[in-house]
Formats: C-alpha cells, structure tokens, sequence
C-alpha cells in the first residue's frame, strides 16, 4: 500500500490524533503543571509534547510525540522570583514514564500538524521536565493509573541558540557500500498564517541573529565529563556507537512509485510493512575528513559528511523494537534523512516545501512555490 | 360502554368527611358480615389492618368486578360483600349506589336507603339519578322514610347491635393501649374514575358516576341498574383525553403512585424500568437515559418527556432530564408511557415513545408528606409537600432536595486548591446536588370552567454523559417554570414559560489545555396551545371531533464566550392538530393528523399521521391497530452549536457546528440535500388487552418502526489553521451534525406484559420484550446490536395487613454490541466495537408503617445490591459489577433508608 508520509520522526505523528488511554477500565489521568520561563523572557504561545519514556522525544531519542497541549502567552503570570509561570494540563494520560517537553514559540512558526514546523526554531525557548532548573536534563516522570498528577514543571524554557538545522543535499545518492552525503546548511522560514500556510526557503535568516546563522553546531558528547565520548543511547548495546551531535537518522520511506510515468516520484510503497518503521543511524563527521574535536568541543561547519552506519532499529506494529546490525536488513528504496540538535530541533527531507510531501496536508495546503531541494531523499539500491 | 364524558374540574367538590348517620350504618351493615367467616375475616382484617394505605386501587376494582359478578348471577349478598370490600378499600359513590342496589334486591329497604342517600352526599351533582330508586324504597318503606332503628330482640340486627357496643368498647381499650384501631372511615375518593379534560392538567376527577350500560353486555354485565364505571383505570396520554385503556390506539403501561412508592427508585426514570419495552441506561447515578424499544443511548433524545401533559426537556441539549423537574417523587400520581410514536398528538420528538408524568391535583392525597433518606453514595434527599382546598380552591406546594455522589471517580489526587486543573464540581465525587420547589392553584368557576396556576424550580448541578467519547459533563445553573390553563365546557387554554440557565463544560477539563470548554446556556420557551373538543351522536355512532393549535416561541443563548452567548437564536414554531373518533359499540376508529411548524425543517417532513383501529370482542378484550409516522426535529445543540470541540490532543480541536451555523450551508432550509433535516419513523402495530378477569391485565403487541435520517456527528475535514489563543490550540478541521441518509433502521419487536391481582395486598408484574434492529445500507445489512434483543421484568409487590410492605423485582437485560463512534487518526468517524453482557438489575425493598395517624412509614431499599460484592478488579469494582453502557460509569448500588410522615 503506497504512502506518503510515514515519518518516524519530527511532530509529523501530530498531524493524526492521537489514541491515549483507550482501555475503558484503565482510566488515564492528568498531568498538571506549570511551563516555567525566565521573569525578562516575552511570552509567546507555547506547547507542551508528551513523548514515551520508551520512545522518547530528540533530543534523549528519536520518538514521537504522543499528544500535546497548547497555552497562549497571556496565560503566563507575573514574574515572582525572575520565573514566569503558566499552567498546563494533559489529560487521558496512560499510565507509565512520560517525558515533557515545552517549547515557546517566540518566532510563531510553530505547527504540529506540519512537519516543516513542527519543531522549534533558533530563537524559541525549550525546555524539559529534569530534576534539575538547570542542568540540561530531560527526565521522565512516571504515571500511575487514574490519577492526577499535580505541580509537574516543565523547564525553565530556555533560548534554542542552536541554529536551525535546515539542511538540503543531493538527491538520489546511492548508500550502497558506506556512502557518504554531505549535509548543506541552509536557512528555511516557515510561517503559518491564518489560514494559509507558507513555507519559504532563504538564505537570510529571520532577525539576523548569528548565533541563528545556518550551520551545524558538531560536537561529540561527554555528559558525564570523563573524558570520553559517551556511547549513543540510541544503540542499546555500548560501545557501538559515540554519541555525536547533531544526531542524524535515515528512516525508511519505502520504495519510490512513479504512478503517471512521467520520471517524478509521485509516493512510496511499502507494501506489506507499512506499519513497520526502521530508522537507521547516520554517524556524521566533519567534511574532508577532518579529525573529530575533542568530547564536547563544539564546531560550526556548513557542511556534514555523514556515513549510512548499518545500525538501526525496526520497530514493529505492537512496539516490538529490533536492533539491526547488518545492512543486509535492511529494505531497499528511499529513505529520508533527519538531523536532531543537541537542543531538539529538527530537521527532515523530504518535507512539505516540496510538492510530494505537500499532497498530504490537509486544506489549504502550501500556498508557496514549491523548493525541490526539500524533497529530496536517499536511495538504497 | 357509557360515552365518554366532559371535563370535570380539577378541585373536587364533593369531599366530605362521613356523618354520624353513615358511620352508625356501616358499621351495621359491617357487622352484618360476621354471620359469613369469609366476612369475619374481612371485618377482622378492617379492624386491625387500618387504612389500606398502599395502592388498594387494583383490590378494589377486583372486589367491584366481583360484585358485579355475583349481582349479574342474583348473589346478592355475596356481591354486597365484595361492594362493601371494594368501598372499605376506596369509597366510590358507584360503589355505594351498588350497594344499595343490591339491598333493594334484598328488600332490605332500610339499608339500601342509607346507601342510596350515601350516593347523594358523595355526588350531589348526580343526586337525580337516585332519585327513582330513593322513591322506591321509601314507598316500601312507609311511613318511615329513614332506616328505623332495630325493631325486635331477636332481630338480628339486634344481635349485632350487641356486637356494635362489644366491638366499640373492645377498640376504645384497644386504644387505650396505644394500638391502633382505625374509623372505618372513607379515605380520599378515587381519582381516576372520572374521565377528565384534556392530559395538559392532570385531571383527577371526582368520582363522577358513569350511566348505566344502555344494554346488559353479557356475559359479564350485571343486571340493569347496577353502576360498572367506578375504579376503572382510566388514561390520559394516549389521546389527549381520558380514555379506558381497552380503548386506547396505542400499547400504555401506567405506573401508579403505589408503584413508585413501593419501586425504591430515587429518581423517575428508575421507575421506569418496570415497564415492558422500556430501556433504562444508567450512565451516570444522576441521569439515566431512557429508551423505549429501542435507539437508546447517551443524551438519548427519541422519547417526549411531558409534565401534566407539556413538553418538559432541556431545551438546548433536548434530552430529558428528568433529574431537573421540580416534582418531588410523591407528588406523581401516575406515569402514563405510550410505546410508539407520538407525534401525530405532541409533536415533535416522540419517535419511540411518550412518558407523561402526571402529578397529584392540588388537595388530593396527603395533606402533607414529610420525607426523609439517607444510604450510601452519599445519598441524602428531603421532601416536603403539602396539599389541600380552601373552599373551592386547591393548592400544592413542594420543596426538595437530593444529592448523590458519582457512581465512578476516574481520578484520585485531585486537589481543591490547584489551580491548573480541576474537574467541573470541585466535590468529584458528588455527581448530583439539587434543590427544587414547586406550587399549584386551581379552582373552578361557573360550573363549567376552571382555572389553574403553576410553577415550580430547581438549581443544582448533575453529571450527565455526552456524545461518543466527550465522556461526562457537568450541568450546573436553573430549571423553572410557570403555568397557567383556563377551560371551560369544551375548550381548553394552555400556556407556559420554560427557562433552562447554566454551565455545562466536560467534568474533568484542563485549565491550559483545549479541551472542550464549557458553555454558557439560557434558553427560553414560551408556548401557547388551544384546543377545543366536540361530540356528539348519530344513532348508534358516536363522534368525537378534537382541534387545536398553538405557537411556541424559542429563544437560545449559547456561547463558548461571551459574544457568543450574547447573540440569541430566536425560533417561531406554529402547530395545528386534529384528532377525530368514531365509536359503534365494540369498535372505534381513530384519526389525527397534526403540523408543525419548525424554522429550520421544511414543511413536508412535520406533518405527522396517525390512524387507529380499536375492536372492543368482548367487553373487556379489546383488539388495536394503529400506523403513523413521527418526527424528531434538530434540537438547540443541533442547529447552533459553534464552537471548538476537545479531540484527544489537547492542544487540537475541532470546529464544530451545528445547522444554522454552519459557513458553508446557507442557512435556507432544504435547498441543499446535506442541510441538517429532521429524523422521521414510520410505524405500525398491532396488540391485545385482556382485562376479562379482576386478576390479571395482559397486554401483547408486535410493532414494526422504520427510522431514517439519524442525526450523528459527522466526520472531520482536516483542515490547518493557526494557533487560536481564545481556543488554546490549534484546529484540526471542522465536522458538523448530518444525516445519516445512507441507513434505513428497521426495528421490529414484540411485548408481553402481565400484571396479576391474586390477592388483596399481591401484585406480580412480569413482562418481556424482544426488539431487534436491523440497519440496512448500500453495503448491506446487520443487526444494530445496541438495542437489546430481550428485557424482561419480573417483580412482586405485598402490602401486608400488618402494615409491612414487601416489594422484590428484578429486571433483565441481554447482551448489547456498540458501535462508539469516535474520531480516527485523520478525523474520519469511525466505530469501535464495544459489548456489553447481559445483567439483571435487582431492587428489594422492605417498609413498615408502625404508627398510623399520622402515618410514619419507614423504609430500607437495596438497589442493584450486586455492586457490594468485593473484586480483585484495581478499580474496585464488583466482580458482578456492570455498565449499562461501554461509555457508561460501572452501576453502582444503592442502600439507603426512608422515613416518610404522611398527614
């Protein structure tokens, strides 16, 4: 059965409503709380995503969000002790861990319901609910059945100096053997208007901050602060993998359908796996073989040479998750790529800006010439 | 059959307290029956049982048909019994002309004298029609035209003069020890012999005396001079005039107020459940939603609820809440439920059926009733009503109150003093809490007319369950309103003023999220009605010619926000009806036809038909046949809603309109095959009402509904916008109500309901019903599963003669499938299979009444008593535990106990 939009990742799930607690003798509960920003910060309207401990949110890993909750700006309250506080709730939670992350959209170019802006952007606020106001640590907060879970805090929200990893790169690179693409930073805005939706791409980016100037910010992980690159969470066997940031994954799209012939992929099939998700991860490196930096040492560089590493995860129907080690497991056909900051944003091709994902949005759909360069992806042959 | 009669006034006029004279020749003629032991026991029974304070109406037709019985086969003295019997049980002034009659016969001239002039006193209005027989013995009688006092020793009436002073001092010490020995006194007449006006006012009319049969009809017809219409169960609803229910085009069950008192019900719509074909859904413990033959389901809305005989249902949500009537449970005289459509008579909305709540008339009953209870779940309730006639004026007033706690609590923690979140009643756990009053004046005027002013209010807050999966909500504001009916002779004036104002919003909702917000409502209906009735006879042919009309204004307010609510929808509806009759003997033919006038449906699908065929093939067996087609028009909900429904994200919602607000329709009704149109059914029966015994009533029937054109929630089209600060979130799309013009339900069924008499005191009522549901479209057809395919009732009612009351029942119903309609990934409605098994709901109750004057009734009832039992579920709930709906709240019982002072 062919398909158009099956993404792994991004808020790209938010587009469907999502089915929570639907055991009727398993009764959800609320989450309640308070988004927290720093008391000078302006407010905006703001999200908070819910995400499995299991299949959490970028940036702790490359899940899905389950459901949202959204609050406008003048749901924040006066500041009392340099905190700006505004309550929110999420209702017909199911019980177990959870993580919660908030963002502020500060640029309004936030939309869950498409995937070009379905993340934050340099210059929003995001934040996590941690253990800590200030340690840079997403914890997940565990759920007991039919409860209301009262005074969770989420953040303080804090700004994405991260630049906005949009990115383009060259179609129909071959993965066979260890190919390698590069990444190509480059500057997209996304507005949603009222009702039309506009989705540009540019080299200037909106306020010309330059911390928000179009790069990659590349660094390899040391959370721990040994002095060693920490293994990546997302390989559940250690020493496989170094967490290296920005994180990229290829996720499978199936195989390109041509239906009217005319050489310009018109959807993807995959056939009897549609339900079926493999996302494989990307292992990126600074371009021209540049040796790495050392553990959390960042570089800005334009460009990303980034390695198909064979190593992934196929995640079935019943949430069944099976680690795959060997390229030969792999399916053949298109895939796309995504890059995930260290702070979550995002970003993914093929995307909206191009007409093939752009078919799937509900009315009024793009209302902007489309940029091919955004609908691109990979192929495994 | 004697014709039917004109309206009588609601105050009675004839109430009398008994003379010394009748006292002294009662109890002569009661101590007459010691001679017999089957009187003894009877006279035992009156001295030491009191008042038959349960519902005596069914044991004294029983002892009234008896009595015509054994006059009809010249046993005089045993139909003196049974006419002594059924008077003892409830005074009638048939009964007592019988009574005389059947002395006459005896030639014991003095007694049938007395009886006769008894007569008089309890219907002077009627006093003519004694005046032959009163001549006639007084002639025999001369010269002494009153009973003479006992003549010779040996006289046996001398010996039970004897008796009279022995029995007389027995009670008098018998008193003096503190038992009770009550007068042999009248208790308020009978209501329900005289055929009344028009069911607008609950006619309770005073025990006026039918004319005797204009030919004997054998076998059952007692001999020519004899009165056969008194205790005869008499019905409002069917016609929109009193009527036997042998004559009645439509299946009825009536519920009496000894029903309801003996049932245990806390709320009206419990008490429904004893009646065959009827579905009762308990959602939530403050709102159960009722069905009859089937399309039950939440905020079910197929059934036209009437107060006295006017609409009463929430205007904007429109379905019944009968939660919110301000009518405490003792003012109900009878329920009156036609099974079948109903709008040929009322109108809109009674697509499967009618329930009529008829109250008390001001001055009838007690004269006033203190109620106190208390049980479990938090259930506490108190009444008052108090009731009586200032000359030729009555009056009724009540006060209640009642609160019940929720049947389920989905959510533990919850925290009165968060702000971030917290459920629609700070108290989660009470989930119905209101108060009420109401009052009622009549009087007559002129013989012929009669006025009458009402009103009543209540505030509070209930939980009642939404549509599909918005779960529960909470409905908290006011219920009032105000009445007034003027008649005279033939023609009838009715109006009143209906106002519904709150807040309804989901009972658990999120500050900071999107879900569903609550709503602000007011809505106002103001209607007047006319009618007029006609009869009159060709020969043998009777002819009965009704007509009326009426307009009914509507105003809503509904609003997420306050612009929202500021703007009023305003509606003018017009109505017209007529209802003609032909009566020959054993046959009758009846047709109706009524219009309404709706703003948002076009003309052609409210004109409502009804036509009828009743054969009487013996005098008490009738046979009916009926065919007509009903409407349910779009309620407020349906035509205004606007406003952001909560989906299961709370940052999404949904736009959601109803059928004048919608921007893509253009607000002209019919020009476009997708606006929103009204639900239709057609229908047709055929039954059966056996009354031949004075044991038993049976009533069977097979009917036959198709309904099309269901209003349901319409699938979403996915539509992007941006975020929406007054909504805190983003739209997903926008869906409205349609029609679902693609499924044609056929609902064929059949209904068995028997009650027996036995015995004095023993009522058994069993009654099944079978109703299936086929749902026919382009693809094919299956059985809608939502509709139990069997109810069956069995219950047993005992008051016993030591003043303690028994009542056992349980009430069955087969296993159901839903399809819960729900929004998919992309918005599309799809349905979720949901069964729910079979369950047997059980009511025991117990009552003694250890004090007498005033009467001190004390009662323990267990409800659904299987919801005690313990399970190792982590919720708690009964192992035996069950839903009456997948949606629904697990059904909780009840224990609570009830003190009443009855005066």
């Amino acid at each position: 059965m062919r398909a158009v939009l099956p993404l792994l990742l991004g808020l790209a799930a938010c587009q469907a409503l999502p089915r929570l607690a639907e055991d009727p003798d398993v009764p959800g509960s609320i989450l309640s709380g308070q988004v927290l920003i720093e008391g000078d910060d302006a407010a905006a309207p703001t999200v908070v995503l819910l995400s499995s401990e299991d299949a959490p949110m970028p940036p702790v890993g490359v899940g899905l969000p389950i459901s949202f909750t959204a609050l406008d700006a003048t749901a924040y309250g006066p500041a009392a002790g340099g905190v700006r506080s505004a309550p929110f709730a999420l209702t017909d939670v199911p019980p177990g861990g959870w993580y919660l992350t908030g963002l502020l959209d500060a640029d309004r170019n936030f939309h869950p319901g498409v995937t070009a802006l379905a993340t934050p952007t340099c210059g929003d606020r995001v934040g996590w609910h941690g253990e800590s106001f200030t340690a840079f640590e997403p914890t997940p907060i565990g759920v007991p059945e039919g409860t209301f879970v009262q005074g969770v805090s989420v953040g303080p929200l804090v700004p994405a100096t991260e630049p906005h990893p949009t990115f383009t790169t060259d179609a129909t690179v071959s993965l066979n053997g260890l190919p390698t693409l590069r990444l190509e930073s480059t500057a997209v805005s996304g507005r949603f208007g009222s009702p039309a939706l506009e989705l540009t791409t540019g080299a200037v980016w909106p306020g010309g901050d330059p911390v928000c100037a179009p790069s990659f910010a590349f660094v390899l992980a040391d959370a721990d602060g040994d002095g060693a690159v920490d293994d990546s969470p997302l390989v559940p066997v250690p020493g496989l993998f170094d967490d290296r940031w920005p994180r990229v994954v290829f996720q499978w799209l199936g195989a390109p359908v041509d239906d009217d012939g005319d050489g310009v992929t018109d959807g993807f099939d995959r056939g009897d796996d549609e339900d079926v998700q493999i996302a494989v991860l990307g292992d990126p490196r600074l371009p021209d073989g540049a040796a790495d930096p050392a553990p959390e040492q960042v570089v800005r560089t334009a460009t990303l040479d980034v390695r198909f590493s064979g190593l992934g995860l196929r995640i079935l129907p019943d949430g069944e998750q099976e680690l795959l080690t060997d390229e030969s497991q792999l399916p053949r056909g298109a895939w796309g790529v995504t890059v995930i900051t260290r702070q979550g944003l995002l970003w993914t091709v093929p995307n909206e800006l191009d007409d093939l994902q752009a078919a799937a949005l509900p009315e009024p759909g793009r209302t902007t010439p489309a940029d091919p360069s955004q609908g691109v992806f990979l192929l495994l042959e | 059959m004697p014709p039917c009669r004109a309206p009588s006034p609601p105050v009675r006029s004839t109430a009398t307290r008994p003379s010394a004279l009748r006292l002294t020749a009662f109890r002569r003629s009661a101590l007459r029956l010691i001679a017999s032991r089957r009187s003894a026991l009877l006279l035992a029974l009156l001295v030491w049982a009191g008042p038959a304070h349960a519902d005596p109406r069914d044991d004294a037709r029983r002892h009234f048909r008896a009595g015509l019985e054994a006059a009809n086969a010249g046993s005089y003295r045993e139909a003196i019994d049974e006419f002594l019997a059924a008077y003892a049980a409830i005074p009638h002034a048939a009964t007592a002309f019988n009574i005389g009659r059947a002395y006459e016969d005896l030639r014991e001239d003095d007694k049938a004298l007395y009886w006769y002039q008894r007569f008089q006193e309890m219907e002077p209005g009627r006093a003519a029609e004694a005046d032959d027989a009163i001549a006639r013995v007084q002639a025999r009688l001369q010269p002494a035209p009153v009973a003479a006092p006992v003549p010779a020793q040996d006289d046996p009436l001398d010996r039970l003069a004897a008796l009279d002073a022995e029995r007389a001092a027995l009670a008098a010490s018998l008193r003096a020890q503190g038992v009770e020995v009550p007068e042999i006194a009248p208790a308020e007449p009978e209501p329900e012999v005289e055929p009344a006006a028009a069911p607008d006012v609950p006619q309770q009319p005073s025990p006026a005396v039918a004319d005797a049969p204009e030919e004997p009809i054998t076998p059952d017809a007692p001999r020519e001079g004899f009165l056969t219409d008194a205790y005869e169960r008499v019905i409002v609803t069917a016609s929109r005039y009193s009527q036997d229910p042998l004559d009645a085009p439509s299946s009825i069950t009536v519920i009496t107020s000894d029903d309801i008192r003996m049932s245990g019900a806390v709320h009206v719509a419990d008490i429904l459940r004893r009646a065959v074909g009827v579905d009762v859904t308990s959602m939530t413990a403050g709102v159960p939603y009722v069905g009859i033959r089937a399309f039950n389901g939440e905020m079910t809305n197929k059934v036209l609820w009437l107060l006295d005989g006017r609409p009463t249902s929430l205007e904007f949500l429109a379905t019944p809440m009968p939660v919110t009537l301000p009518v405490a449970l003792d003012e109900i005289e009878r329920i009156e439920i036609i099974r079948g459509p109903g709008s040929a008579i009322y109108g809109a909305n009674a697509v499967t059926g009618v329930v009529n709540i008829i109250t008390k008339r001001p001055g009838e009953g007690d004269k006033a009733v203190l109620s106190a209870s208390a049980g479990a779940n938090r259930f506490v309730a108190g009444s008052a009503v108090a009731s009586g006639t200032v000359g030729k004026v009555g009056y009724r007033f009540s006060a209640g109150y009642q609160q019940e706690g929720r049947f389920e609590q989905e959510l533990t923690g919850i925290d009165e003093e968060d702000g971030t979140a917290a459920g629609f009643s700070l108290d989660q756990g009470l989930g119905e809490q209101r108060v009420r009053a109401a009052g009622r004046v009549d009087t007559t005027f002129a013989d012929k007319g009669w006025v009458s002013l009402s009103g009543g209010w209540s505030r509070g807050t209930t939980e009642y369950a939404s549509k599909a999966a918005l779960g529960y909500f909470g409905l908290e504001g006011d219920v009032g309103h105000a009445r007034f009916d003027l008649a005279y002779g033939p023609f009838h004036l009715r109006t009143y003023w209906q106002r519904e104002e709150g807040y309804t919003a989901p009972w658990l909702y999120s500050r900071g999220g999107s879900r569903t917000p609550g709503a602000y409502v007011r809505d106002d209906v103001a209607d007047v009605e006319a009618e007029g009735t006609f009869e009159a006879r060709t020969g043998k042919v009777g002819h009965r010619l009704q007509v009326g009309a009426g307009y009914t204004y509507k105003q809503y307010r509904a609003g997420v926000r306050t612009e929202g609510f500021l703007v009023p929808r305003v509606e003018h509806h017009g109505k017209v009806f007529g209802q003609y009759e032909l009566s020959v003997d054993w046959f009758r033919a009846m047709a109706s036809l009524r219009y309404d006038r709706h703003p948002l449906i076009p003309n052609a699908t409210t004109i409502s038909p009804r036509g009828a065929l009743v054969f009487r093939v013996t005098p008490t067996t009738a046979i009916r046949a009926s065919a007509g087609s009903a409407f349910r028009a779009m309620n407020g909900l349906e035509s205004y809603v606007n406003l952001e429904l909560g989906t299961t994200a709370d940052g999404y919602f949904v736009n959601f309109y109803g059928a004048a607000t919608n921007p893509n329709d253009t607000g002209v009704p019919g020009d476009d095959p997708d606006d929103l149109g009204a639900e239709q059914v057609i229908n047709a029966e055929l039954g059966v009402r056996d009354e031949s015994s004075s044991f038993h009533a049976l009533d069977a029937a097979v009917y036959w509904n198709r309904v099309t054109n269901l209003i349901d929630i319409g699938s979403v089209t996915p539509q992007l916008g941006g975020f929406q600060p007054k909504a805190n979130g983003y739209p997903f799309g926008y869906a409205s109500w349609i029609n679902d013009r693609d499924t044609v339900y056929d609902n064929f069924g059949a209904e068995l309901d028997l009650t027996l008499f036995p015995v004095d005191g023993l009522d058994v009522f069993a009654n099944v019903a079978i109703s299936q549901v086929l749902a026919a479209t382009p693809t094919g057809t299956t059985e809608d599963g939502s509709t139990s395919l069997v109810h069956a009732n069995l219950g047993v009612l005992y008051r016993s003669p030591v003043r303690l009351d028994l009542s056992l029942s349980g009430h069955l119903t087969s296993a159901q499938t839903w399809q819960i309609p729900t929004f998919g990934g992309e918005g599309e409605v799809i349905r979720e299979r949901a069964e729910i098994p079979a369950r047997v709901l059980m009511v025991a109750r117990i009552a003694g009444r250890p004090v007498l004057k005033p009467e001190l009734e004390l009662a323990l009832t267990l409800w659904n008593p299987l919801g005690f039992l313990p399970s190792p579920g982590t919720s708690g709930a009964s192992v035996t535990a069950y839903r009456e709906h997948p949606s629904g709240q697990v059904v909780g019982p009840r224990l609570l106990g009830t003190a009443a002072l009855r005066f």
